[in-house]
Order: C-alpha cells, then sequence, then structure tokens
C-alpha cells in the first residue's frame, strides 16, 4: 500500500497533501475499485432501499399530480410558481458545482480537484434530472411537454424563441446532453481498467461494452487529452449560460424584485455556492464509508471551504445590491417588496437564509472550523437550506404582493408539494447510490497521472535540495 | 498476416525512452499503451496534432448557424407572433438558443469525433490476446511495433527493447488488424 510520508516533500505552505503518500498505480487502481466488486454491506441496503421507498413516494405524488392535476399543489393566483420552480431552481443550482469542480478548476490547473470531480459529476447529472422533472411537472399537461421543443407539428405553431422559458429549455437540455457526455468521456478509460481488474466474465463483458474497447493507446490518450480539455472548456461559459438563463426567468419579469440586472451574477454564484454545499454534505460521509481518505483528503475538503466561504459573500453582495437599489430607485413597489421580505409573513425565512448564507459561512474564517468534519458537514446542510430559502424568498415574496392590493394572497404548500420535495431526494439518493455501487467514484486515471505529477515534482524538489 | 513485437516497461519514462529509440529505427507502426496520459510520451512518438479541436470547431459553428437560422425561419417567417409591434427577428433574444445549440453541437461532434478518430468502439483488439497486456489500464506501459511486411527482421527492435530493459512478446495475427 502506500509508502510512509518520508517519501512526501513537505511544502511549508501546503502542509495536507492532496494525496497521501506514494502510492503506486497498481495500490491506486487496488484502493479504489476494490469495493466495487465486494458484496453491498447492509449499510448500503438500508440507504438504498430508504432511497427507493422515497423514489415510490414521488412517482406516487407524480401520478397524483398528473392524474387529478395542479390544483393539488398549493400554488394559487398570484403565486403562480412557488415549489415547482423553487425545487428547480434549487436542484440545478446544485448541479452546477460538478461542472464547476471538474471543468473551471481543470482550466485553472488547480490540481486538489482530481479526487472529487468524478464525483461532483454524478451529482451534476442527477440533480439536472431532479431539477429538469420539475417544469415538466408543473406545465399541467406534462404529456405535452415535447410542444416545448422545435418540431415540425401538424398544426404548424413553433416556441416563441423571445421567451426566456424556451431559452431555459435550450440552456437546461444542453446542459444535461454536455454534461452527460463530459462525464461519460471521462469515464472510458477507467471502465477499461475495471473491464481488465474484473474476475468474472460476465462484469467483464459489461465493463468492456462501456468502455468501448479503450486500450490505452498513447494515440487515443492524445484525442481523449485534447477532447476532454475542450469539453471543459465548453462547459465553462455552459454552466455559466444555464444558470444565468434560469436568472433571466425572473429578471425579464418587470415584477418588483425580480426586474433586476444583478440577477444573472448572483444566481450563477449562488449555484456554486449550494453545489459545494451538497458535494461536501455527500462527500464527508462517502469517503469514510467508502476508505478515500487517503484520496480526498482534509486538503480538499478545506479547499472546497474556502471557495464556500468566498461564494457566500458574493450571494452576500446580491443580497446588498437588491436591497439597495430597491432604495436608491425610490420606485415604492421595489421598495415595498424589500421591506415585505425583512418584516412580512415570510420574514422568518428570509432570516433563516441569511443565517444560513450569510453568517453561518463566516466561521470558515477559521482554520479549526475549516477543518472540522462535523462542523463543515453541519454548515454545509444550513448552506444548502439557506439557498433553498433563497429561491424561496426571490419567488414567493415577490409574487405574492402583486401590483393590486385586492389580488395579494399568501401561498401555503400542500402535503403533494412537500412529498414530491421530499422525494426527489429519494430519486437522487437512488441514482447516486447506484452510482457508487458500479462506477468508479473517483477518476481513477487522472488520480494515477496527479500521483506520476507529484514524483516528478518531487524529485525535482529533491535534486535542487541536493544542489545547494 | 501481421505481426506485434510488443514491449512491457514498469515505469512511465522508461516507455518515453523505448518509444524514443524504436522511432529512431524507423520500421512498422509504433503504438504506446498505458494507464493515463503520461506527459511527453505523445510527443516523443511524434504524433501528429489531434483533429478532435477542428472537428468540434466546425461542429460548433454549425451550431451556432442551425441555431440562429431555426429561430428565423420559425419566429421570422413560418408563424411570426406580433408582439406590441416588437421586431420577429429580434437577435438580442435569439442569442441564448443560439449559443446552447453552438455548445451542443460541439460537443456531440467531438464526442463522435474522438470515437471514430480512435476507431472505436472496438471491443476487441489483436494485443488483448498477450498475456499480461490487461495491466496496460492497470500499472503497465507497453510500446508496440506493428509491422505489415511477413518479411521484416523483428532482431533490432527485440534488440533495442531489451536494452531498454523491456519484456518483450512478438504477435502474430493471421487476420487484417
Amino acid at each position: 500500500m502506500a509508502a510512509g510520508g518520508n517519501a512526501q516533500h513537505h511544502d511549508p505552505l501546503e502542509p495536507v497533501p492532496v494525496l497521501v503518500g506514494r502510492p503506486t498505480n497498481e495500490s491506486i487502481t487496488h484502493s479504489l475499485l476494490d469495493y466495487l466488486w465486494l458484496r453491498a454491506g447492509k449499510r448500503f441496503w438500508l440507504l438504498f432501499l430508504a432511497a427507493l421507498g422515497l423514489t415510490g413516494v414521488y412517482v406516487a405524488l407524480c401520478i397524483y399530480t398528473i392524474a387529478v392535476g395542479i390544483g393539488t399543489w398549493g400554488n394559487n393566483i398570484p403565486v403562480g410558481w412557488a415549489f415547482g420552480i423553487i425545487n428547480f431552481v434549487w436542484w440545478i443550482g446544485i448541479g452546477h458545482a460538478g461542472t464547476l469542480i471538474s471543468a473551471i478548476l481543470l482550466l485553472f490547473q488547480q490540481k486538489w480537484r482530481t479526487s472529487i470531480n468524478r464525483f461532483a459529476e454524478a451529482m451534476t447529472l442527477f440533480a439536472v434530472v431532479c431539477a429538469g422533472l420539475y417544469p415538466i411537472l408543473h406545465l399541467g399537461r406534462p404529456w405535452f411537454f415535447y410542444w416545448l421543443f422545435p418540431y415540425p407539428s401538424a398544426s404548424r405553431v413553433w416556441p416563441q424563441f423571445r421567451s426566456a422559458l424556451v431559452w431555459d429549455v435550450f440552456a437546461v437540455s444542453t446542459y444535461f446532453t454536455v454534461s452527460l457526455l463530459f462525464w461519460y468521456v471521462g469515464l472510458v478509460p477507467d471502465l477499461a481498467t475495471m473491464r481488465d481488474v474484473a474476475k468474472s466474465p460476465r462484469r467483464k463483458r459489461i465493463y468492456g461494452i462501456f468502455s468501448l474497447g479503450w486500450r490505452g493507446s498513447v494515440r487515443h490518450w492524445r484525442h481523449w487529452r485534447s477532447l476532454y480539455l475542450l469539453l471543459a472548456g465548453i462547459a465553462t461559459p455552459l454552466v455559466l449560460s444555464v444558470h444565468t438563463v434560469v436568472s433571466f426567468d425572473f429578471a425579464t419579469g418587470i415584477l418588483p424584485g425580480w426586474h433586476t440586472t444583478v440577477f444573472p451574477p448572483y444566481f450563477v454564484a449562488g449555484a456554486v455556492f449550494s453545489g459545494f454545499a451538497l458535494v461536501m454534505t455527500l462527500i464527508v460521509p462517502a469517503r469514510k464509508l467508502f476508505h478515500l481518505e487517503d484520496v480526498i483528503t482534509l486538503k480538499h475538503l478545506e479547499n472546497m471551504n474556502k471557495v464556500m466561504l468566498a461564494t457566500s459573500w458574493m450571494v452576500t453582495y446580491g443580497y446588498a445590491v437588491e436591497h439597495f437599489v430597491a432604495w436608491y430607485s425610490g420606485n415604492p413597489y421595489e421598495t415595498y417588496v424589500m421591506h415585505n421580505r425583512e418584516t412580512g409573513v415570510y420574514a422568518p425565512i428570509f432570516w433563516l437564509m441569511i443565517f444560513c448564507n450569510v453568517i453561518a459561512p463566516q466561521s470558515f474564517w477559521f482554520k479549526k472550523a475549516r477543518t472540522s468534519l462535523l462542523f463543515m458537514w453541519v454548515v454545509s446542510l444550513l448552506i444548502n437550506v439557506g439557498m433553498w430559502c433563497e429561491r424561496f424568498v426571490i419567488i414567493v415574496t415577490s409574487l405574492h404582493r402583486d401590483f393590486l392590493p385586492s389580488s395579494w394572497r399568501d401561498f401555503i404548500p400542500t402535503w403533494v408539494d412537500i412529498g414530491i420535495y421530499i422525494g426527489t431526494f429519494g430519486l437522487f439518493g437512488t441514482l447516486f447510490l447506484l452510482f457508487l455501487r458500479f462506477v468508479p467514484a473517483v477518476a481513477v486515471a487522472e488520480v494515477k497521472e496527479l500521483a506520476y505529477e507529484l514524483e516528478h515534482e518531487a524529485r525535482h524538489h529533491e535534486m535542487a535540495e541536493g544542489a545547494s | 498476416m501481421i505481426r506485434f513485437v510488443l514491449g512491457e516497461v514498469k515505469h512511465p519514462d522508461v516507455a518515453i525512452d523505448v518509444a524514443r529509440a524504436i522511432a529512431k529505427l524507423g520500421v512498422g507502426e509504433v503504438d504506446g499503451f498505458g494507464p493515463f496520459p503520461v506527459p511527453g510520451w505523445d510527443d516523443a512518438m511524434k504524433l501528429p496534432k489531434s483533429r478532435v479541436p477542428l472537428i468540434m470547431l466546425c461542429g460548433g459553428l454549425t451550431g451556432v448557424f442551425v441555431g440562429f437560422f431555426l429561430q428565423w425561419l420559425t419566429n421570422g417567417w413560418d408563424y411570426p407572433i406580433n408582439v406590441a409591434g416588437r421586431p420577429l427577428v429580434s437577435a438580442p433574444a435569439f442569442i441564448p438558443a443560439t449559443f446552447e445549440m453552438g455548445i451542443l453541437f460541439a460537443a456531440i461532434s467531438g464526442v463522435l469525433g474522438f470515437i471514430a478518430l480512435c476507431g472505436l468502439p472496438r471491443v476487441w483488439h489483436p494485443l488483448f490476446e498477450v498475456p499480461g497486456f490487461e495491466r496496460a489500464t492497470v500499472d503497465r506501459f507497453f510500446v508496440s511495433v506493428r509491422l505489415t511486411d511477413p518479411d521484416a527482421d523483428t532482431t533490432p527492435i527485440v534488440r533495442a527493447f531489451e536494452e531498454l530493459g523491456a519484456r518483450v512478446t512478438v504477435v502474430e495475427v493471421e487476420t487484417k488488424a
């Protein structure tokens, strides 16, 4: 297994390594893949059945909604969007951290991303699945969802491309497709490794098919590298565009509290913030469960906490600008919306949001907080809650006080609303547990490359020390 | 009949040296196999630039044109809706979908191009029959020379391999490979 720490060179600025010890390629392969051959343990089955049960609840409630109608939800006029869109924005925002980690950090040559990118990309995919189902259900007649796409129909009606909602369809479906391709391209070499270390012929065959017969040829690696880098390159503007387009759903409306130019950057920062929080929520238990501590070290977790601290300030800036502009504009409707957020019926949710998104992450200024597993896990949960509250605040508080006081109405979620929301966790959990069971959760080939680079660096360092 | 001369080494840096030595001999088609993209190995083999970027650029530009044309066709020509006298073909409003289509086409054409350039999917390859070759995706590094001429002499290749400490196997394949 991994060699002792004496071979590791110690950089005073980077005391915690991104990879513990100097593992050989063989030990990397085994430590990252062996758990996949083991029979699923009791804990896994317990989690899986729980997730599957919740998925059942989700499916049942979707059927109920489709059969009876959107009236089963708490939506009303003027609060026409409510849970369906809150949860859509929340889930899709969560997905963005995956792309950020895998694409943007790759472009910035942040080596620490290597151990967590596969994990985060899988999270992206499943979060987008959960997100995409909400607007479709919210259509009212979800079986006609294909009307959203421009296809030559007999009625000769086309989608209206000057509407932000159509942009959303294009953005989210492109995002899902590109994320899936990026994830799969990264997986191909690892699936080939799985084919080659698998013992049973059946597994060999299955992984053989999914690896497309990859044989690690240098010629293929050259194309692979170039493709992987370019996919990362185009995924970066894509992820920014997706949440920008999501924010356009609001910003192109004239509603006070929505009609503001700060929305695109504010939404993107919020997306990254909540996404990192969810990666943290999932990775802290998973690294323990699958013994990945040597590959996903405290360094990764600490860096993620720093990203959360930074993005927390960006969202805080968003809140501040919203309030400032409302006051500065002198527009009574805008001023009222902000006043109502702080003091109206939904004020507790607003203040919970402030606590979770602005105050709680400030603890990450302290190294003790950034490196305590339990503490960061709790804060990551709080951020998830806070970001959900943010979307609630944006959508519901802006809608429930219309321009005309005669149409004011509060929103109360029904049990179907809440059930569907909880149910999507089941769907997400089921997909995620299946991923952990059948696919390497850490990019094996990339960790080997990282180990090789670190070895070279260490040798350089030793030579430099020997010379001086 | 086609022959492969295959040399196996344990360290990627040695594999690069082997690839260089074999390239100097100038015989057959040289390839290398390893569990990760070793920096410098492809350059040592003097491989041409990958055409994936070009394919993606063409795909992306096609997507942009298709995307914009689609919107112009549907909203500007086939089904115009007058919304308070605003222009039917309004480029700013068409940008998001155009951009997304560009990205989508670039990604799909990139992946398809990559698969085609690599000659995948190909679930069987003659080298898979070599015992130990399965470690090419785990922890071993291989350099192969593909010889199509049945009379070609393998001894200089084998010698070059052995000088650098590689374990050598010669594989004969009856079919075209």
